[in-house]
């Protein structure tokens, strides 16, 4: 469990290097996702696979392995 | 053109380098839900605008009807040719901007769009056939068997994927649908609809979810289940899968489970619901909350409304398995995605192991996640109920129906087709042996009492409203 306050000041996964968000690897990484829904789509929201964690979440998340995108 | 897996080099517009939230006037041109809305609304206005002029979309609008003999459905075609080339040319300028502006190459999504189009003529008209119904041989179905026999055995280029958008089509179709439900319909089904989803969904979800963590599954796989089960399928498992931070194989798993079931069930609920003799608002409302996703279930949806004055001891209008569908599925289940995954996120903080990761719970996912094209839908519908409004009802039979509604009916059946055929054309079924024996245990658990609530719900608790639809 996190505190809020760690939260608040915790860098965006959203803006990490390790972030993917874009729709069409997205669908190419989830074998199924375009089939019967869509990564273009409202619902997926700003989600995206962490390549660190290997996870699937929003870009509000936040971890200590955070490392900021290239500018 | 581009023939690589990335649509373009930013894939997805303006949501692909950085995640930092599109705005709301961006996400309004990179989201698949708005251009849905665009073009099902655009389309609905120019079909009300011509009504108010004395014209109609009639011409463009052109659909296969009843043949007998196979010369009766060339001469028909061939009688018809320019409309079908003008149709032709409004898809593909309609959905090619859309999937321009969502990153897709021009010259895949025109090549894969016009096999799309031409294969569809042909369903199309094969569905039309006096005999189809007696040898089963519905649109949706075939198109939906035709697709997998292609991708499963020659396998479909990623080049194609532009044109293969089941979600556009789907999402499009039902905005058009919106044309045909009156605004008095929805707000006296739609409560109805809303509860019998609420029971099921939360049903479903513990029955999933429960039996997940019996099983010894993780609790965010067993979320992620428990939404593609209960509420919306794929997209109800992507959105819990990203609130609550599930592995990339949690969501990969939940995905094909989905698929799995949707595909099974959009055959099994509408020759279940044949063999019961259900009316066809029953049957809808049956397929719509035991379904898993909007697409298959309009496609056992609209097979079932097909059987409608063609198969004995069928009750009710074609229209009304998919108008019962809609309310059920669209209005009863998607709409709430927002709110599971935040609930969910928010469990997921306070409660359940940390993964490294950490949430944010935040109120405002509930509205970036909401499927946008239910407003189209709603739009639609309030639109051609206010058009309708100074109208008795012989005057709406007489003129609104046949030159407003009508078209955009037609106009729903071919977006409906294109994406039938995109689910079979999209789906590998190699993928579907990949989830193991306790996540497949679990999923369908909660598939067998959905079916077995939702049948109940539909036939017994509720039958006297979704038979009242049908007539």
């Amino acid at each position: 469990m996190i505190t809020t306050a760690a939260v608040e000041t915790s860098p965006r996964c959203g803006d990490c290097r390790h972030f993917q968000d874009a729709p069409a690897v997205l669908e190419a990484s989830l074998p199924g996702f375009r089939s019967l829904g869509s990564a273009f789509g409202s619902v997926r929201a700003t989600d995206g696979l962490c390549a660190r964690h290997d996870r699937y979440l929003a870009a509000a998340f936040s971890c200590a392995d955070h490392s900021p995108r290239e500018p | 053109m581009s023939n690589t897996l990335e649509p373009t080099a930013n894939a997805g517009s303006g949501a692909a380098a950085s995640a930092t939230p599109p705005s709301f006037w961006r996400e309004l041109l990179v989201k698949e839900d708005w251009w849905a809305i665009w073009i099902g609304l655009g389309l609905v206005a120019v079909a009300a605008l011509l009504a108010s002029h004395g014209s109609s979309l009639k011409w463009l609008a052109v659909a296969p009807t009843k043949w007998s003999h196979p010369s009766e459905a060339i001469a028909q075609f061939t009688a018809h040719v320019p409309q079908y080339f003008a149709l032709y040319g409004l898809w593909i300028v309609l959905f090619g901007i859309g999937a321009t502006a969502l990153g897709f190459g021009v010259g895949g999504f025109l090549a894969s769009f016009t096999l799309v189009y031409v294969v569809s003529i042909g369903l199309y008209f094969l569905g039309q056939w006096d005999q189809a119904a007696h040898y089963n041989l519905e649109p949706p179905l075939l198109a939906l068997i035709l697709g997998l026999l292609v991708s499963n055995s020659v396998g479909v280029p990623t080049w194609a994927n532009g044109g293969l958008r089941v979600e556009f089509y789907i999402k499009t179709g039902i905005v058009l649908l919106g044309a045909g439900v009156p605004l008095a319909l929805l707000a006296w089904a739609g409560p109805v609809a809303i509860v019998q989803a609420a029971i099921v969904s939360v049903v479903t979800f513990g029955v999933i979810y429960f039996t997940a963590v019996r099983l010894g599954l993780d609790k965010r796989l067993a979320a992620t289940l428990g939404t593609g089960g209960a509420v919306c399928g794929v997209s109800g498992a992507i959105a819990t899968a990203g609130a609550v931070g599930a592995r990339r194989e949690d969501a990969s798993i939940a995905i094909s489970l989905v698929i799995f079931w949707a595909i099974v069930t959009v055959f099994l609920l509408p020759l279940a619901s044949r063999a019961l003799g259900l009316p066809t608002g029953v049957a809808g409302a049956w397929i719509g909350t035991s379904e898993f996703a909007d697409a298959a279930g309009l496609a056992a949806a609209q097979t079932y409304g097909g059987y409608a004055g063609h198969v004995p001891g069928i009750a009710g209008s074609a229209d009304a398995a998919v108008n019962a569908f809609t309310l059920m599925k669209v209005i009863g289940r998607d709409v709430w995605i927002g709110v599971w995954a935040f609930v969910l996120s928010i469990v997921a903080t306070t409660r359940w192991t940390a993964t490294g990761v950490q949430a944010k719970p935040d109120a405002g996912e509930i509205w970036r996640r909401f499927p946008k094209f239910v407003l189209g839908f709603l739009v639609a519908s309030a639109i051609v109920s206010l058009l309708a409004s100074g109208a008795d009802y012989a005057v709406y039979k007489k003129t609104i129906q046949p030159s407003v509604v009508a078209p955009l009916q037609a106009l729903r059946t071919w977006a409906f087709i294109f994406a039938f055929l995109s689910i079979g054309l999209t789906t590998r079924i190699r993928d579907f042996f990949k989830v193991g024996g306790a996540p497949f245990y679990a999923f369908t658990a909660g598939v067998v009492v959905n079916l077995a609530l939702g049948y109940v719900l539909s036939t017994q608790v509720f039958v006297g409203f979704w038979t009242a639809l049908g007539q």
